[in-house]
């Protein structure tokens, strides 16, 4: 938990002195001009810069790194009792701040959270897929046995077994050049890769049912990484040597995901509960991952 | 795999011959559990002392995939230590003329539901009160450890109204490279689009933005206008358990200095914003973008231009366009010589948000009520898009929904024109 850093309050306050007094100053008499700012008058320019500089004085960058490791000290995605309690953090910090009616608005909403997914190759050769990705020495973090493996929110669930047909990026013209080399992928589990070229994951997920799919494995292929999120920096790859990075995402097709949704009075307040239904589950089971990749291909 | 061999662009990075099929067989088996849950905003504010009753808001979400070293909590470093400041000025008796307001979101990696509950639950309030929206998600999505000398990208996106007011503020921030933030933004634009000049000041700002954040409720369904900030450059860890403090500290950003460039640029667009006399929009150049986006409507659907006539709303156009730079003109004069009422002040405040509302069509657009905005949506992939009803009609060869969708279009721009020109005259008449 980051402590306050008091070290600028006193040229702060002189600053104000100062800056209240020549505020004063410079509405009774014309001073010479301040750069201007869109919107403002040149007096409240004027006195708009002293306060912006004054902003500008106090953030810190060790503060900044000591906020970055309170929240990314453990896992803590939506629903988690992790973020449950930075939630808390949050609001304690912004009233020790000075800040102003700090409420916290609870909504009850469909979550969607792994319970358990497997992944195997039951023929040629037997092989079970692990899922998570590897620890890295250097970094504590990650062998943290509270990191989940990957998943997609709003999978659902369901058990296949089926032959695996590689489609490419997963777009619809990859199912036509499949179906022109006589390749069905009804009731199969198809592989696709991330960014050949860019598509969204949901696209791929919904691309996958409408043809007849069974279930949906999705990989990072390191070669064409279509946008900076996933390409690597050398530097990157380099410092972790990392084989096997797993995304979580999620698959549905509408931001925000919009119905079903009841209408009618809400409560507002503290602690709001509004139980609503926002998101619709994608109708067949998929999962992801990349450190499977290799070896579907390779142990044949 | 044994079957037939995948084509030439079907290859990938790992060292076999990718193939269609191959007699692999695999189970795969997801047990989800589904229910209900309790997502948590965490909202606060600070009252303004003159117009209380007109916001600010800034937010960024909380919950991550796993640790959330770029995405969100780089944001969040950043939100916190800008709420803090605030907190200070507040301490020293400074409070913002208008409120502002900040928000910590829930469940935005799923579907952005935090965000647009909330904004859904006051959405009356929020479309009287909220003057902008200021969303910051991954501050710092980038390594700077490898980004060269010119350092990161800042790659903000706004509504186009707020882009000139966005550029001014870039000045007076200093980047990690040295320059002046917005020194160092041309120098990275230019070096990321291989230019051999330095992008015009109306090139900076993206002022297409799509989904994929928390300003999606307050833009597309509420029609307020939005700024997101950031940071990016080459960032291979995204939403995996590799994008944690650790890599933050080591390789995206070890000095933490973007972080701290962030809160200060985002600061200062709050401040500007809650302070200013007159509100900074811009609709001389919030017309030029239309006109912008309207030219590649075209480009890219040259087929369809017999089927569809667009001179209306060029016209359209052109004419908001020029009520815009005389009204923002007629206020930088007047303004400068110091002779508006506080009264004018207002009325002319009120009208100029009235101009961003005024783009909201309350059934929505074409198959997406939700989408209420009539120049900006996005698509399922949440990338961006302009005149979404029209865009997507052309797209279709619906020329007959096409038809309709320009007319409504021609609508809104010239209600908004009319606005902006009674409002330029009602700030003259009583002027000496």
């Amino acid at each position: 938990m980051p402590l306050r850093s008091r070290r600028n309050l006193y040229a702060c306050f002189c600053y104000f002195l100062v800056f209240t007094f020549s505020l004063f100053a410079q509405q009774k008499q014309s001073e010479p001009l301040a750069t201007p700012i869109l919107g403002f008058s040149p007096p409240h320019a004027a006195a708009e810069h002293q306060l912006e500089s004054t902003f500008q004085s106090i953030p810190s960058l060790e503060q900044a790194r000591e906020w970055h490791r309170t929240f990314t000290a453990e896992p803590h995605p939506a629903a988690s009792d992790r973020n449950n309690q930075l939630a808390d953090f949050v609001a304690d910090e912004w009233r020790k701040q000075g800040w102003e009616d700090v409420t916290l608005r609870r909504y009850d909403v469909l979550h969607s959270r792994p319970r358990s997914i497997s992944l195997e190759m039951t023929g040629p050769v037997h092989f079970t897929a692990s899922l998570h990705e590897d620890a890295y020495d250097a970094d504590p973090d990650t062998k943290v046995p509270a990191v989940s493996g990957s998943y997609f929110g709003y999978s659902a669930s369901g058990d296949v077994t089926a032959e695996v047909i590689y489609a490419h990026s997963g777009n619809p013209e990859d199912y036509d050049l499949l179906r022109k080399n006589d390749i069905s992928v009804k009731g199969k589990i198809v592989l696709v890769r991330y960014s050949n070229p860019y598509s969204y994951r949901g696209f791929k997920a919904l691309t996958a049912e409408r043809e007849g799919a069974a279930a949906l494995l999705i990989y990072s292929d390191q070669r064409k990484m279509a946008t900076r999120k996933e390409r690597f920096s050398p530097m990157a790859r380099g410092v972790r040597k990392v084989t096997f990075s797993a995304a979580r995402s999620l698959t549905i097709t509408s931001f925000p995901a919009i119905p079903p949704r009841p209408a009618g009075p809400r409560s507002s307040g503290q602690n709001t509960s509004r139980p609503k239904k926002r998101v619709r589950s994608r109708k067949f089971p998929r999962s992801l991952s990349r450190g499977a990749t290799p070896s579907l291909f390779s142990k044949t | 795999m044994n079957g037939p061999e995948a084509p030439k662009d079907w290859q990938g990075a790992l060292p076999i011959t990718y193939r269609f099929t191959g007699a692999v067989r695999v189970h795969v088996k997801v047990d989800m559990d589904t229910s209900m849950q309790p997502y948590t905003v965490v909202e606060a504010r600070i009252r303004g002392s003159e117009l209380p009753d007109e916001w600010v808001l800034l937010g960024n979400h909380r919950d991550a995939w796993v640790f959330g070293g770029v995405d969100p909590s780089s944001g969040t470093a950043s939100m916190m230590e800008l709420t803090r400041s605030f907190g200070e000025l507040k301490q020293h008796g400074i409070r913002p003329r208008r409120t502002i307001v900040v928000c910590s979101w829930d469940g935005e990696e799923y579907a952005l539901t935090g965000s647009t509950e909330w904004g859904e639950q006051f959405a009356d309030e929020l479309k009287r009160k909220l003057v902008a929206y200021l969303n910051v998600d991954e501050s710092v999505a980038g390594a700077a450890t490898t980004a060269g000398p010119e350092g990161l990208s800042f790659s903000p996106s706004a509504a186009a109204s707020l882009a000139p007011m966005l550029v001014e503020a870039s000045k007076d921030v200093r980047a990690p490279s040295g320059k002046s933030l917005y020194e160092a933004w041309r120098a990275t634009t230019m070096r990321d689009s291989k230019a051999s000049t330095p992008p015009l000041d109306s090139a900076l700002v993206e002022t297409r933005i799509g989904s994929g954040s928390d300003h999606t409720v307050f833009l597309n369904h509420l029609g307020r206008p939005v700024i997101n900030l950031g940071f990016d450059g080459d960032y291979g860890v995204y939403h995996s358990m590799y994008d944690d403090h650790y890599w933050m500290s080591h390789i995206g950003d070890p000095a933490f200095e973007y972080h701290v460039a962030l809160t200060r640029i985002w600061g200062l667009v709050a401040l500007r914003l809650a302070n200013s006399d007159i509100l900074p929009f811009d609709f001389g150049f919030n017309g030029s973008a239309l006109k912008q986006f309207l030219h590649e409507l075209e480009q890219e659907n040259k087929a369809g231009q017999r089927r569809l006539q667009l001179k209306r709303l060029h016209v359209r156009i052109a004419q908001f366009e020029k009520a815009g730079n005389l009204l923002r003109d007629a206020v930088a004069r007047d303004l400068l010589s110091g002779s508006a009422s506080p009264e004018k002040i207002r009325h002319l405040n009120e009208q100029m948000l009235q101009v961003e509302s005024n783009w909201l069509d309350p059934a929505g657009i074409p198959g997406r009520p939700w989408f209420q905005h009539l120049l900006y949506s996005s698509r399922y992939t949440y990338a961006h898009l302009e005149f979404p009803g029209l865009t997507e009609a052309v797209e279709k060869h619906d020329w007959k929904l096409a038809r309709q969708q320009a007319a409504l279009l021609e609508k809104a721009v010239e209600k908004n024109t009319k606005l902006l020109r009674s409002a330029q005259s009602s700030w003259e008449k009583s002027n000496p």
